[in-house]
């Protein structure tokens, strides 16, 4: 199959996907009738034609499985019906390897061998892992509502509903969700975080407030309460980028001292605080960095820098190495350039022409405005071998802003 | 006459399909077949789409997008994850078995790929008689979500309708 045929099977996926779960969401709020329009429908029926037949298995079956938001599921009548015990080792098995489609099937055969809001949640789980976040909101928000004393499904919804970028959903979910669970940290926490992404994506400085009473309470409930590492971490860098939004830069460091000394080992907390260094003092910045990166942070702009200062100290293996692992870890294309740029400089002086005509040439096509790239790529075509090198040093609070945008 | 299957908007006044040019009406579409320069539909090139009745009814139905069969089909536990409206209806026409052969004089059903068949017309024929001889059949097609097909224990395993 081509490329132009695969992607129009993958979007016609997608809008079979979206048509199937607002069938049943229009039901839920009283439409019955959507897609019955017959405009709608020939669109539909358009897309469904170009699906392969494991495509229409997997629609039939998440039709099937939506009906679990009305309780009105039913069993699968398949001849090839696995025994119990085969069935969990089926479910086990398929979970462990990540099968979610295999996983999705599973279920089918089962009402009642495992409990629903379990079934409900490993669905929306599958679907998030699948890359359908609006598909997991249905089902995580279904496991909250057969579970409503459980605040983790709510975290889940409303971390997929970020996903999707939808920020008035967002901001109702998370004033519903603080109101209703007053005192439990993790939702506090959470909600905080939450509102200070809202405040960057609308933008609303009063957010920023709002996000900031949140994290604040959770953060006051917390010695009576058992929360995540990976969810304090988030929380403090959150705080530490609300305080700076907030005009208020002085207090973010010794409220990352005193968090760093709690938990040394957590990268995220190394990284923000090295964020938050490369205004003011830039070789702490390289130090937090280069303990983010030891304890394996998430973000590629530790990375980034540990990288620069690597190949400005001679060490290509390492500056290559480094590399790699944020490229693997950047989604900006101007990061990446930066990535391969870095690499095309260590290969260079490695003596690996080859290597570095390659990697000056993805990052030129990554970034084709930055002259320095540019500039770089130019001379080694011409033989010439004067390169420009990036610096060290402080960044300006403006491009600190922008960093903290895709943190 | 071959026997066949459509899923279509119902008219509640006499329970049979509502007449339209649309996918879930019937009639058929332009870009259903191919139209020549004088306006005739050309046999041979397609036509109002229809499945074959195959046992139990469900696997030509799951061939169809869940949102266009009736979800009363799922409620009653034939068809799990049919969530179509409920104004539509699985009808039947035609009793005999699922090969090539006349509908009716002017039109006839031709089986293509998998379950998938079109009714067209039987000679080269005007757009517009086409189009009413395919809504002449209205009162020819018959509730068919009740049917179940099964395999006859002959060596040529011909398909028998057991109830309807």
């Amino acid at each position: 199959m081509g490329t132009i045929e695969f992607q129009k099977r993958k979007i016609a996926f997608e809008t079979c996907v979206d048509d199937t779960l607002s069938v049943f969401l229009a039901r839920q709020s009283n439409d019955p009738e959507y897609l019955d329009d017959d405009t709608l429908a020939e669109t539909h029926e358009r897309a469904w034609e170009l699906l392969d037949e494991e495509q229409k298995e997997q629609i039939w079956g998440l039709s099937s499985d939506l009906y679990a938001l009305s309780d009105n599921e039913k069993r699968s009548d398949a001849i090839d019906q696995p025994s119990e015990q085969s069935l969990t080792e089926m479910i086990s098995n398929s979970y462990e390897k990540q099968d979610w489609k295999k996983l999705l099937r599973c279920f089918r055969f089962q009402l009642g061998l495992i409990d629903k809001e379990t079934v409900e949640y490993m669905r929306g789980r599958a679907w998030e892992e699948l890359g359908f976040p609006r598909v997991s909101v249905a089902f995580y928000d279904n496991a909250s509502r057969i579970e409503p004393a459980k605040p983790i499904y709510r975290y889940l919804s409303m971390k997929q509903v970020q996903k999707l970028g939808d920020w008035e959903e967002l901001q109702q979910r998370c004033e519903r969700n603080a109101i209703e669970m007053p005192d439990d940290a993790t939702m506090q926490l959470l909600v905080g975080e939450l509102y200070h992404d809202i405040a960057m994506h609308k933008p609303d400085a009063a957010m920023n407030v709002v996000a900031l009473e949140h994290l604040d309470r959770g953060f006051e409930l917390l010695p009576h309460q058992t929360v995540r590492e990976s969810v304090l971490g988030s929380a403090v860098a959150s705080r530490v980028f609300v305080l700076t939004n907030l005009q208020r830069i002085s207090d973010t460091i010794p409220f990352l001292n005193s968090w760093i000394e709690k938990l040394p080992n957590n990268a995220e907390l190394r990284s923000t605080r090295g964020i938050v260094y490369l205004t003011i003092d830039y070789a702490q910045a390289v130090l937090d960095f280069e303990v983010a990166v030891e304890f394996g942070t998430a973000l590629a702009l530790p990375y980034l820098e540990v990288a620069k200062s690597k190949l400005l100290k001679r060490q290509y293996d390492e500056t290559k190495r480094l590399c790699r692992m944020g490229t693997q870890l950047s989604h900006r294309d101007a990061e990446l350039a930066e990535f391969h740029h870095l690499s095309g400089l260590a290969a260079f002086f490695m003596q690996d022409l080859q290597r570095a005509g390659h990697e000056f040439q993805r990052a030129a096509t990554l970034a084709p405005f930055n002259q320095m790239i540019r500039t770089n790529e130019r001379m080694l075509r011409e033989g010439r071998q004067h390169f420009s090198l990036p610096k060290e040093g402080l960044r300006s609070e403006g491009e600190i802003a922008q960093l903290m945008n895709t943190h | 006459m071959p026997v066949t299957y459509r899923v279509m908007s119902e008219d509640d006044r006499d329970n049979k399909p509502i007449t339209g040019d649309t996918g879930s009406k019937l009639g058929v579409r332009d870009s259903d077949l191919t139209i020549d320069d004088s306006g005739n539909a050309v046999p041979g090139t397609g036509g109002t789409s229809v499945i074959e009745p195959m046992p139990g009814l469900k696997l030509f139905l799951q061939g169809m997008s869940p949102t266009m069969v009736p979800r009363r089909l799922h409620d009653n536990g034939k068809i799990l994850g049919a969530s179509g409206s409920n104004a539509k209806r699985v009808f039947r026409v035609g009793s005999g078995i699922w090969v090539t052969g006349n509908l009716t004089p002017d039109l006839k059903v031709v089986p293509d790929t998998g379950h998938h068949g079109t009714i067209q017309p039987d000679t080269l024929t005007l757009m517009s008689n086409f189009r009413n001889a395919i809504k002449a059949t209205r009162n020819d097609w018959a509730d068919g979500e009740c049917d179940i097909w099964v395999r006859s224990n002959s060596k040529n395993e011909k398909l028998r309708l057991k109830r309807a």
